[in-house]
């Protein structure tokens, strides 16, 4: 049962997390769990209302920079214990090529998350025809394939950290807008709402495509930008079938997958303008039905039967922001997942609960701090749609 | 605002038990106590969706509008605008999100 009304604001706080998408959600669960229960979780909006609201996310491990591949793995390995009502379907992502240089990539990808334990290949157009009969093999010279992934609601899985977390103690404030963020001697002291004021030593911001705002609150500079994305769901069709994989065609990054006896499609807009409007804009469907028609020829006239549209959180290099301010003590945060949110969360919550604790994380977070990209450190993640 | 049941030609039996189960699932509480469900989740059930929405007309859930941006979209021009004008109607007049009745203990 997934908790009521939701609770108010105290006046003191040992942390303070902003944002109650899935990655705040997460961080509050681990805390709670690892003894920290003096949490409180606000939310301008509502829990899992914005980017984690949406109705299905995708679940992989396949990504081609080694963090990323352990995040995601040890995110899959915590939603199974977990155990969460959220509709996991482990139905592989099915990565779909069409170019040379992009096989190159894939194949130096797969090895790596093989060398990691994630159990990716390789496959010719007629193997991944197989998984998938309603691709046009014609447009594809290979494909890469990993059948631990797959897509699960992101609502049910934050709600039961949510409810997990506020059982332990922890608290959720919803409809309370961070307003401003003190920091005394360089450290945070307290957090300002509309809801009044939370006395705090720790700050985690976890506020998705609202974090650059929040840091610059802390005098943190959080290079996250948002940007619509926009997905369609179909009336109940034959392409899709209970083992349908999340296929992707990596050119186009056009995708679908399974929504109960209908599809979900999805695709990257790269006319879209960065915004916080995450209103659902239907004149898209044109341009997605040209991708899906160049993909899988049967989905160009698909009867769409509702549209659904959230902010992306994207950083520079498609990667997240996990850390602690370098100039700001107690300020950590963890965002900018750039469509990757409901994938690294479980992972995530754990790290963050660890550098609270001042516990060593199970893998080095560092390549993820947020100053990276004035270093020109960037991490090189190739596997972004 | 009218239900909007053409989602679906086909409706599969579901027992109530099931539906109820599904819309504890996809819903969420808010913080006046009523819960919600968005239309979206709904509609990624596929042909089940149909059966929700009647359960949930059934059990008195207030249907809500939505927001739909009319915004530029670059690149979309004309045909962008003459697909918008050609949307069915039952996706036009479709609600947002469904919220429960104050008494609802789903």
């Amino acid at each position: 049962m997934r908790t009521g009304p939701a609770d108010t604001l105290p006046t003191t706080a040992q942390v303070v997390v902003i944002g109650g998408g899935i990655v705040g959600a997460a961080v509050a669960f681990h805390l709670a769990r690892a003894g920290i229960t003096d949490v409180v979780v606000v939310d301008r909006d509502g829990l899992a209302e914005a980017a984690s609201g949406k109705p299905i996310g995708g679940l992989r491990a396949q990504f081609s920079d080694r963090l990323n591949a352990l995040l995601a793995l040890r995110s899959l390995e915590l939603y199974a214990e977990l155990g969460a009502d959220m509709d996991h379907r482990r139905v592989g992502y099915l990565f779909l090529l069409r170019e040379a240089e992009h096989v190159a990539r894939f194949e130096a990808g797969v090895a790596l998350q093989n060398d990691v334990g994630i159990p990716s290949a390789m496959l010719d157009a007629a193997e991944a025809r197989a998984r998938c009969p309603a691709i046009d093999p014609e447009a594809f010279v290979a494909a890469a394939f990993c059948p631990i992934d797959g897509h699960a609601r992101p609502l049910g899985a934050a709600w039961a950290y949510a409810d997990d977390a506020r059982r332990r103690g922890a608290r959720f404030v919803t409809g309370c807008a961070v307003t401003g963020i003190d920091v005394r001697g360089g450290e945070v002291a307290a957090v300002r709402t509309t809801q009044g004021a939370v006395r705090t030593s720790t700050v985690v911001c976890a506020a998705g495509a609202w974090s650059r705002e929040i840091g610059a609150m802390a005098g943190v500079e959080l290079d996250v930008t948002p940007v619509r994305r926009q997905i369609a769901l179909t009336a109940r069709t034959p392409v899709s079938t209970p083992d349908l994989p999340f296929t992707i065609d990596f050119s186009s990054t056009f995708y679908f997958h399974g929504a109960g006896d209908g599809l979900l499609l999805g695709m990257s807009d790269p006319t879209e303008v960065p915004g916080l409007d995450a209103s659902y804009a239907p004149a898209w469907e044109a341009a997605l039905r040209e991708a899906a028609g160049r993909c899988a020829p049967r989905l160009a006239d698909v009867a769409i039967t509702e549209g659904w549209a959230g902010l992306y959180e994207n950083t520079p290099d498609a990667s997240a922001l996990i850390g602690e301010a370098r100039d700001v003590g107690r300020f950590l945060y963890a965002t900018g997942f750039s469509g990757h949110g409901f994938c690294q969360a479980p992972a995530t919550g754990e790290i963050v609960a660890d550098l609270v604790l001042g516990r060593e994380p199970f893998v080095d977070v560092a390549p993820l701090r947020a100053e990276r990209f004035a270093e020109r450190s960037p991490i090189a993640e190739a596997n972004i749609v | 605002m009218a239900y909007d049941r053409t989602v679906s030609e086909e409706i599969e039996p579901t027992r109530d038990d099931d539906i109820s189960a599904v819309v504890a699932r996809l819903s969420r509480p808010t913080r006046t106590g009523r819960r919600v469900i968005e239309r979206a989740a709904i509609m990624a059930e596929g042909s089940r969706s149909a059966a929700i929405l009647t359960w949930l007309e059934n059990a008195s859930w207030t249907p809500e509008e939505r927001v739909t941006s009319t915004a530029y979209r670059g690149g979309a021009g004309l045909h962008g605008a003459r697909l918008e004008s050609e949307r069915s109607d039952a996706r036009k007049q479709a609600p947002q999100r469904y919220v429960s009745p104050p008494t609802d203990a789903t």
